[in-house]
């Protein structure tokens, strides 16, 4: 993709957050107004992210990974539920249209009819009976679901989705941390208290500059793996799965105590980010049981 | 089988007096912790418990999901009936063991916060923010207050009338400025009270009050004339005052059962006689409440801590990975016993502050600070343990890590409380 194609489509990115998925956070509502989400959906075809080459996880667009992050990162910026969606229904392209499942969660924006158990070098298409988590911390767009697997299918071979699944889930973690630190920075320079904004206060300082420094870190670290999508290990993946869901929370959570009581409270669409954020860490595997696969993984050879 | 290297089976090799000095007792931390509480804390906190288990528990749930399908009122007559909430004086005034009062002021109440608010800390904040309303009476050292109003309404409460009290200083403009003295001294109090005959009309709004919606009773701070914040006065007013109404009752990320409620006040004539503690002393008052309340919510932290980390060993006994129960694998262990070691060590600094006869301002703080960020690690922990059960709310875990994280804000900010601990130890710690 030529930088000024790449320019338009970020702007197109840009503009469908900013026009279709921010208007449903506006109005009441724990997740804002999840009625709009299947027209969300549908606009979301129609300016072409799920198209086949030049979509999200497109063929062409796998060409320049990167890509990838800067559509869910946008996405994610505005709300992490919708560009969990998004991303789920774009990942079918990879999995002959089956619903990703990662240790036997499936995220989807409907009822999956086959889904895609992944592994790092393939995947496998089964029938499973799903189970509905709700009620639920966050990401109240799509739906999560437990699943019991009744018969396997074919194996396809690659390591494609498996990476695409985990490092685009990394990648709205950021994305969410990233909307909630640059709201944070603007609350901060209008709410006066002490005779001051608050920016000037050097707990807010801190405050905002570990969220900063949080997020560039995963974000330069998530770019890395993505401008070398085809030679990533399962490690590096793991690493980024592992680390990158739990310093997102970290990262929303100072952002989000900058606001104050404000920030607890269901309107200012704080709480929501960190809700969101808690729940993306909760996908399995753990934190915890990925850092011990890592360290079986490795054996006695890091690096 | 159990390994002769045990401790239990190792201690078996020792003499007598060596026996006597090894202690391999099978006792929960609750259980060795209640013994080392003095006559009477012990009993008292098996009462609260047994209270929570009894009557908060189990409307836990529901009251988060939809905080409208629980009667706080209800509930808070079940506890005054129990004479939970009348504790800050002692018998004949109020229900408080006049010896625990006599040995620490501070220790019931945070027995009372951490069985409470490890059934449900909605539901405890709602009882407990009944206690921070009525403190205001006691903390002005006003008899007046505490043998006219305090016993007035305890009476009241002792006989079943659901008289709830709430504590309003939180305003629109000035939330952290309400909490500290370098904020305070540069902000201007929307809520202001104007001097007429008999008494005073106030005027302005009030947010976020815990109780605001259910309460009678309200003690509430408006600075005077064109006075700023060293000019606040605390007032007690009742919901019958004419232009005294709620406004929005706030929907909370967590702590949902307890409502945060707008109070709106419009030329509220409040008489003389409901002065609180001198004309202009309001600020002092103010403070030294959060003297007292912040080591409680110090102890409200630490009862969320470990009602996720009961809930989080509950689940591990019963899944099942690979045909064997979760709490059989060793990392798992670890990791609960990481989480069992936060709460020991919040419960030490809680019990350590309520040692203290006279609760102090860096006391206080510092207890807040370390239990509410460390409830939040240990609820984190539970939920990233449990995995996508973590997320579920039927398992409560992830409601406990909702109601942690306001005890990182609430009773001023942990940003606002580090800076009372600078204050409250400057000279004598800091030495600037």
């Amino acid at each position: 993709m030529d930088k000024e194609t790449l320019n338009l489509y970020k702007k197109l990115i840009k503009d469908f957050a900013e026009k279709e998925i921010a208007p449903m956070l506006e109005a009441p509502g724990r997740d804002g107004d999840l009625s709009k989400l299947p027209s969300i959906i549908t606009t979301a075809e129609e300016i072409g992210l799920f198209h086949e080459e030049n979509g999200l996880w497109g063929t062409e667009t796998l060409k320049a990974p990167t890509v990838c992050l800067d559509i869910l990162e946008q996405l994610s910026e505005v709300c992490a539920g919708v560009a969990t969606c998004i991303h789920s229904r774009a990942i079918k392209n990879l999995t002959d249209g089956a619903s990703a499942c990662l240790k036997g969660i499936v995220v989807d924006t409907d009822h999956p009819t086959k889904i895609a158990l992944l592994q790092f070098d393939k995947i496998t298409i089964a029938d499973a009976e799903l189970e509905e988590l709700i009620p639920r911390t966050g990401l109240g767009s799509p739906k999560i679901y437990r699943a019991k697997i009744t018969q396997t299918h074919h194996n396809i071979e690659g390591a494609t989705p498996y990476k695409a699944y985990l490092l685009g889930l990394c990648a709205i973690a950021c994305g969410n941390a990233k909307g909630a630190i640059k709201k944070a920075y603007r609350y901060a320079s209008e709410r006066v208290q002490g005779g001051t904004e608050i920016k000037n206060h050097p707990a807010v300082k801190e405050l905002l500059g570990r969220a900063s420094a949080i997020y560039m870190l995963c974000r330069n670290a998530l770019r890395d793996c993505f401008s070398r999508f085809n030679e990533i290990t399962e490690e590096e993946i793991l690493s980024m799965w592992a680390m990158v869901r739990e310093l997102a929370v970290e990262a929303v959570s100072s952002a989000l105590q900058v606001f104050g009581g404000y920030g607890y409270m269901e309107d200012y669409r704080m709480e929501k980010r960190l809700r969101d954020a808690m729940t993306l860490r909760g996908l399995p595997p753990s934190p915890l049981k990925t850092r011990i696969k890592i360290a079986e993984n490795t054996g006695d050879k890091p690096w | 089988m159990v390994s002769n290297l045990s401790p239990v089976k190792a201690r078996e090799r020792l003499n007598l007096i060596g026996r006597l000095l090894y202690d391999v007792r099978p006792l929960t931390l609750w259980e060795r912790d209640t013994k080392t509480l003095p006559w009477p804390f012990a009993k008292l906190r098996k009462r609260y418990r047994d209270f929570a288990q009894k009557v908060i528990a189990p409307l836990a749930l529901q009251g988060d999901l939809d905080p409208s399908s629980i009667d706080i009122k209800e509930i808070f007559v079940k506890s005054a009936l129990e004479g939970f909430q009348t504790e800050l004086m002692p018998y004949p005034i109020g229900t408080g063991h006049p010896i625990a009062l006599a040995r620490s002021f501070l220790l019931g109440p945070m027995l009372k916060a951490e069985e409470f608010c490890s059934a449900c800390a909605g539901i405890g904040l709602a009882l407990l923010a009944h206690d921070l309303g009525m403190a205001p009476l006691f903390i002005s050292g006003s008899p007046k207050a505490i043998l006219g109003w305090m016993r007035k309404i305890y009476k009241n409460i002792k006989r079943g009338e659901p008289e709830i009290a709430a504590f309003a200083i939180t305003e629109p403009q000035a939330g952290s400025d309400a909490e500290e003295t370098e904020g305070a001294e540069k902000a201007h109090s929307g809520c202001r009270a104007r001097r007429v005959k008999g008494g005073w009309l106030i005027n302005g709004r009030k947010v976020f009050i815990s109780n605001g919606k259910v309460a009678k009773w309200i003690t509430l701070f408006a600075a005077v004339e064109d006075g700023k914040m060293e000019s606040w006065t605390c007032f007690l007013l009742d919901k019958s005052m004419k232009g005294l109404s709620t406004g929005r009752s706030e929907i909370k990320m967590g702590q949902r059962a307890a409502d945060a409620t707008e109070l709106i006040l419009e030329d509220v004539f409040v008489p003389d006689e409901r002065v609180i503690g001198p004309v202009k002393a309001g600020w002092a008052i103010n403070r030294n409440v959060l003297n007292y309340s912040r080591p409680v919510v110090g102890a409200i932290a630490l009862g969320i801590a470990r009602g996720a980390f009961e809930r989080a060993l509950q689940f591990c006994h019963e899944a099942r990975l690979n045909n064997k129960r979760l709490i059989e694998y060793r990392e798992v262990q670890m990791e609960l016993a990481s989480m069992l070691t936060k709460i020991q060590a919040m419960r030490a600094l809680v019990w350590h502050t309520a040692k203290y006869t006279i609760p102090f301002q860096s006391a206080g703080s510092i207890a807040k600070v370390f239990c509410s960020d460390t409830a939040w690690e240990v609820c984190n922990q539970a939920m990233a343990l449990m995995e996508d059960h973590g997320f579920l709310h039927v398992h409560g875990v992830e409601k406990a890590a909702r109601d942690a994280r306001l005890t990182q804000i609430y009773e001023g900010t942990n940003q606002i409380n580090l800076l009372a601990i600078v204050e409250g130890q400057l000279n004598a710690e800091f030495r600037i």
